[in-house]
């Protein structure tokens, strides 16, 4: 026995040490690609930090997130959660046919937000349309572990949401139905990303345009164009599943000519193919979180501009509306300090949609920011 | 600092292990004083002055206590000195704020609430001091004329803040003269990893059940008591995992700490589980308030008073709210009707064992939820009241997701390994399969804790309140 007891010593002694020490050699990483988040920085000491404890708590976090093999560990860390028989972890449902799911979580600010859009709306001129979008949990329950997403209350929160906004003069754009009635012939969410699939929004798209009373373009007018097989999106990083299967990502494109597309930074376009390359793919569509964005269509004549405050839904939602609106500018309102209906003046809109998925819609902080 | 913590079992532990071991036996335990005070002072930079006041006074309590020997008065001065500082210490840092709400509830007064943190350890080192104290006044122990040994015994990390209670005359001996063997060394560090193991991949996990259970808004009568069950395992493979690490970390140093739990939950009989349960707070109890107390030699009503007195300190040692007093109570007049009776005696042991683990578990409800309106919801859950049925949807999801962990915690609860081990001895083949096997299941899941470290961020101490 003590033969074996000194091996384990030994071993576990030198796990130990050879953590901390290649730990502290390595040099620090700003950024996870991994885990789409940065990661915490040596923490600086002085008196005050050491005395009031912070120093200590954020010397354990930046040990933590500069930790060699880290990635390594949170894969052994998930596959020490499926062997022990659980089904969710990390806020992610481990689902059939491949999927991963996000946990809904129980909101906390419904009324709040309902009483931000509807204040918005009380306070311009301008059109306001509401489009709240369901997440994979609302329209893929079937696929849940037994018994699992028992919380999630999106149905009620839309509603509720939408009657108070109706009330003060919104227009409500359902997309619920279409996506439920698309179901059957397309994948609505990627299987590994919580965002829908570019064949979803565009069934969003017919749903908007019908309620809008505007014609839609056939999907034959698109030239539809697998760009990327290779994406594990964000609920992928959080799972971690061995053996998982990639997402497609699809793109439907269309003749530019006439359209520019310009961002606080310069000139751009709709789609950015750098970002293929890299692990947060889905930045692809609008490339990833600009500040603004704004959409001018010169084929366009009908003096119309669209103001669209969102999450990260509308990326690939919005190259659709380019052929409905003279000029589309898209805003992050968290960049922009004096609120929407300032911004609405500014650029002159005659028409704003709210484009929210129900999941974040609660921490949304482009929401927070609204006024 | 908390031993299943990254910046603990990655850097300060390796690090000491080091300057301790190449330190000359002269000043090791000086090395171990230095590292004890700077892991105290990481998690309360300004609150190790409380712990230094309090060794402090015990020191020179003890060389008063010696130095004024035959003369009883001046003794007893000193003797109460110690007790007021200490139990001072304990009333303004843990029990005012209980107070002044208390206060405040019942006579409708305003005082403001003093809103102090309860310090890390403080039940556990204050109770050390003393014990200290009133072992050189009853001249059970010679008072320790070393500053740097004496510090050493109340503050050496591996039992500061949670224990086991050492008392000095059980460690005095090695304080002065201790050896390691490699082979101590090697069992002790085992002895920690297994505890590391039962914290990080049991306890943190069933935690994570009980506190899904405790945040719903219907329990079913099956998902009350799966919550109750997944408590039970968690506070016992907590404490007990904490004490495991703790002994083990002694046994590498040569140091022989007193055990903290016997495999509470095969007892057969209340009576029996506090035999078996954070046995060196039952045996303080025991020999610093219901002895002297006068024990079971006045009489039985006076027994019985003794029992009650001891029974609602016990309570009230685990946290300053009315919750743990009624489970002090709670216990102590289930103790006082087993005396009374004599009934688990009569039962056979399997009725005995279910008996006592239903009320050990009605236990953990009074012990866990501090909100007296919030224990009666529950309490409703558990005994069906409640009009949320049998089991729901909600039970069987999370009887799937944690029946591997808990039925893992319940094996564990009984001595397999040890028996396992028993049996083996002699058979040179079982004792070698044995040993590998051990080895593997060691190396794998030294690996899986640390990246339950790395990956997760539910990691409490439930101890660290008390």
């Amino acid at each position: 026995m003590d033969k074996y007891k000194k091996i384990l010593c030994i071993y576990a002694l030198l796990f130990f040490s050879a953590c901390s020490i290649v730990t502290l050699i390595l040099p620090d990483k700003e950024f996870s690609e991994e885990e789409n988040r940065y990661l915490a920085k040596r923490p600086e000491l002085t008196a005050k930090s050491l005395l009031s404890g912070d120093y200590q708590e954020e010397a354990k976090e930046y040990l933590s997130d500069q930790m060699v093999l880290r990635s390594g560990f949170m894969r052994l860390y998930a596959l020490a959660q499926k062997s022990m028989g659980k089904s969710e972890y990390n806020g992610v449902y481990i689902c059939k046919d491949g999927w991963l799911i996000e946990r809904y979580e129980d909101p906390e600010n419904t009324e709040y937000i309902a009483e931000s859009l509807a204040y918005v709306s009380e306070n311009t001129d301008a059109h306001c349309m509401l489009m709240l979008v369901p997440t994979a949990i609302s329209l893929y329950p079937e696929m849940l572990p037994y018994g699992a997403g028992g919380n999630n209350v999106q149905d009620k929160v839309k509603k509720y949401i939408d009657d108070a906004c109706s009330k003060a003069g919104m227009d409500i754009v359902d997309v619920w139905g279409a996506l439920e009635k698309s179901k059957p012939e397309i994948q609505l969410y990627y299987k590994t990303d919580h965002h829908w699939t570019t064949d979803a929004a565009y069934a969003a798209y017919r749903a908007f345009c019908a309620d809008q009373k505007m014609t839609p373009l056939e999907k034959s007018s698109f030239e539809i164009e697998k760009v990327s097989e290779d994406f594990y999106g964000t609920v992928y990083s959080k799972a971690l599943t061995a053996f998982q299967p990639a997402d497609t990502i699809v793109a439907y494109k269309q003749d530019m000519s006439g359209i520019t597309v310009s961002y606080s930074s310069g000139e751009g376009s709709l789609y950015a193919e750098e970002y293929l390359g890299k692990k947060d793919k889905y930045a692809y569509f609008l490339n990833g979180s600009q500040s603004e964005i704004t959409i001018e269509n010169g084929n366009v004549k009908n003096g119309r501009t669209l103001l669209v405050v969102k999450d990260s839904y509308a990326n690939c939602f919005v190259p659709f509306l380019v052929n409905h609106y003279e000029k589309i500018v898209v805003l992050d309102t968290r960049y922009y300090r004096f609120g929407v209906t300032a911004a609405a003046e500014d650029v002159g809109a005659t028409d704003i949609l709210f484009l929210f998925n129900l999941n974040t819609l609660d921490k949304d902080t482009a929401v927070a920011g609204i006024f | 600092m908390v031993f299943s913590e990254i910046p603990f079992l990655l850097y300060f532990f390796p690090l000491f292990l080091l300057c301790y071991f190449i330190s000359p036996a002269r000043i090791k335990n000086l090395t171990l004083l230095i590292f004890s005070l700077l892991f105290y002072a990481w998690g309360e930079p300004v609150y190790i002055l409380l712990l230094l006041l309090s060794s402090v006074v015990d020191y020179v309590n003890g060389r008063a206590l010696e130095r004024f020997e035959g003369k009883k008065k001046i003794q007893v001065i000193f003797l109460c000195i110690s007790v007021a500082v200490n139990l001072g210490l304990m009333g303004i840092f843990k029990y005012a704020g209980l107070f002044i709400d208390t206060v405040n509830s019942v006579f409708g007064c305003g005082i403001k609430p003093v809103g102090l943190k309860l310090p890390l350890g403080i039940s556990f080192f204050t109770f050390q001091t003393m014990s200290y104290s009133i072992d050189v006044y009853r001249r059970d122990v010679k008072a320790e004329h070393s500053f740097i040994n004496y510090m050493t015994y109340v503050c050496m990390f591996p039992q500061l803040v949670a224990g086991p209670i050492v008392r000095y005359s059980d460690i005095s001996e090695k304080l002065k003269n201790r050896k390691t063997s490699v082979s101590d060394f090697c069992s002790g560090f085992v002895r920690f990893l297994m505890g590391l193991f039962k914290k990080v991949l049991i306890a943190n996990q069933v935690g994570l059940l009980w506190n899904i259970v405790l945040a719903a808004d219907e329990r079913s009568l099956a998902f009350a008591w799966l919550g109750l069950l997944a408590y039970s395992l968690q506070i016992y493979f907590d404490f007990s995992g904490y004490s495991d690490m703790a002994i083990g970390m002694g046994k590498m140093l040569g140091f022989s700490y007193p055990e903290n739990f016997n495999y509470p939950y095969i007892c057969t009989s209340i009576t029996d589980f506090w035999r078996r349960w954070h046995m060196t707070l039952s045996g303080w109890f025991r020999d610093y308030v219901y002895i002297p107390l006068g024990g079971n030699r006045k009489g039985r009503a006076r027994q019985m008073l003794n029992l009650a007195i001891v029974w609602a300190l016990t309570g009230l040692w685990h946290g300053a709210a009315w919750n743990f007093l009624l489970w002090g109570m709670y216990f102590g007049l289930i103790l006082i009707i087993e005396k009374l009776t004599g009934l688990p005696k009569k039962l056979p042991k399997p009725i005995g064992r279910l008996y006592s683990l239903i009320l050990i578990m009605l236990g953990w409800m009074i012990f866990a939820i501090e909100d007296l309106k919030k224990l009666a919801a529950y309490a409703s859950d558990i005994f069906g009241f409640g009009a949320n049925g049998f089991a729901g949807k909600e039970f069987f999801y999370q009887l799937n997701n944690y029946l591997f962990v808990l039925l893992t915690g319940a094996v564990l609860c009984t001595p397999v390994f040890p028996k396992l081990a028993e049996k083996a001895k002699g058979n040179e083949t079982a004792e070698k399969t044995l040993g590998i096997i051990g080895l593997l299941a060691g190396m794998l899941l030294t690996a899986v804790c640390i990246a339950m470290l790395v990956a997760d961020s539910y990691n409490p101490f439930l101890y660290f309140r008390f």
